[in-house]
């Protein structure tokens, strides 16, 4: 089997002007997942994710298969929860390149399981 | 161009657009810390897809070498991101070799190198319907300490 390749600086709408290729795959997410199961024993849909690993109430590892360039609280990330008033938040300093750690919190600050999406953009390795 | 040549990002975006998803019923628990609940591994169900296919993941020895270079005092950012994308893939594995390899990624090197040393393992591979059914109790899971250790192996 073959996989092609298509190499571009610049991607050109009729009508709507032009992109330069960097910006589209800058723009792109390298990380992205969806647990619904508060449990999280099961990732239902992912991209550059290996595994999760359940700590505990509200807490939780995701290791990525593709690292990042650095730690992956250096970039952006946006994160939703199910159910009403819970708090997606990553802690800063036990992620790293090749692992996220993301909690989930009522808004008293409480740990909380509930479902959880996320999706990352930066620079892989 | 073949699968292994492109980038290991790319291999993961043809697989999932390629692949049919593989949820594993196998979990691994483990604990890190004695003032810590048990810890529950999950394999990823297009990761796994990945590992049964071959030739997309990198070995995992190259995981660790980035590791490496990450502890390293005044680490910024990775600079051998190619050892991921160059190095040739691993071959189709079992489902089982893929938890084995799956454990050596994601679980630290201290547990499972020295999973039965000590006064009861420090961790196992069970089914997920092994696992507690409700998370009422979530904190104070704990791996049984009188699990014999051969059924943990």
């Amino acid at each position: 089997m073959a996989y092609g390749k298509i190499v571009a600086d610049q991607i050109q709408h009729s009508s709507e002007g032009t992109v330069s290729t960097q910006y589209v795959v800058s723009g792109v997410a390298k990380i992205w997942f969806g647990a619904p199961d508060e449990t999280g024993h099961t990732i239902a849909q992912s991209l550059n994710i290996s595994g999760s690993t359940d700590n505990g109430t509200g807490d939780w590892y995701y290791a990525v298969t593709n690292n990042a360039a650095s730690q992956i609280d250096d970039y952006g990330f946006t994160g939703t929860c199910g159910w009403d008033v819970n708090i997606f938040r990553i802690g800063s300093n036990s992620t790293t390149s090749s692992q996220i750690h993301a909690r989930t919190n009522d808004d008293a600050g409480t740990a909380v399981d509930c479902p959880k999406y996320m999706n990352w953009c930066g620079d892989l390795a | 161009m073949e699968l292994k040549e492109l980038h290991l990002f790319d291999r993961l975006c043809w697989a999932k657009d390629n692949l049919e998803p593989h949820q594993s019923d196998y979990r691994v628990v483990y604990e890190d810390n004695v003032d810590e609940p048990a810890k529950v591994l999950v394999p990823d169900p297009n990761w796994m897809a990945c590992a049964m296919h071959g030739g997309i993941l990198p070995p995992v020895w190259v995981y660790h070498e980035l590791e490496k270079d990450e502890k390293a005092p005044g680490f910024k950012k990775h600079t051998r991101g190619y050892l991921l994308h160059e190095t040739e893939p691993m071959p189709p594995m079992s489902e089982e070799e893929a938890i084995e390899y799956l454990i050596m990624k994601d679980i630290p090197n201290h547990i499972w190198r020295t999973w039965n040393e000590g006064n009861k393992p420090k961790m196992v591979i069970c089914k997920k319907e092994q696992l507690p059914q409700t998370r009422e109790w979530r904190n104070a899971w704990k791996i049984d300490p009188n699990i014999n250790s051969k059924e943990a192996a």
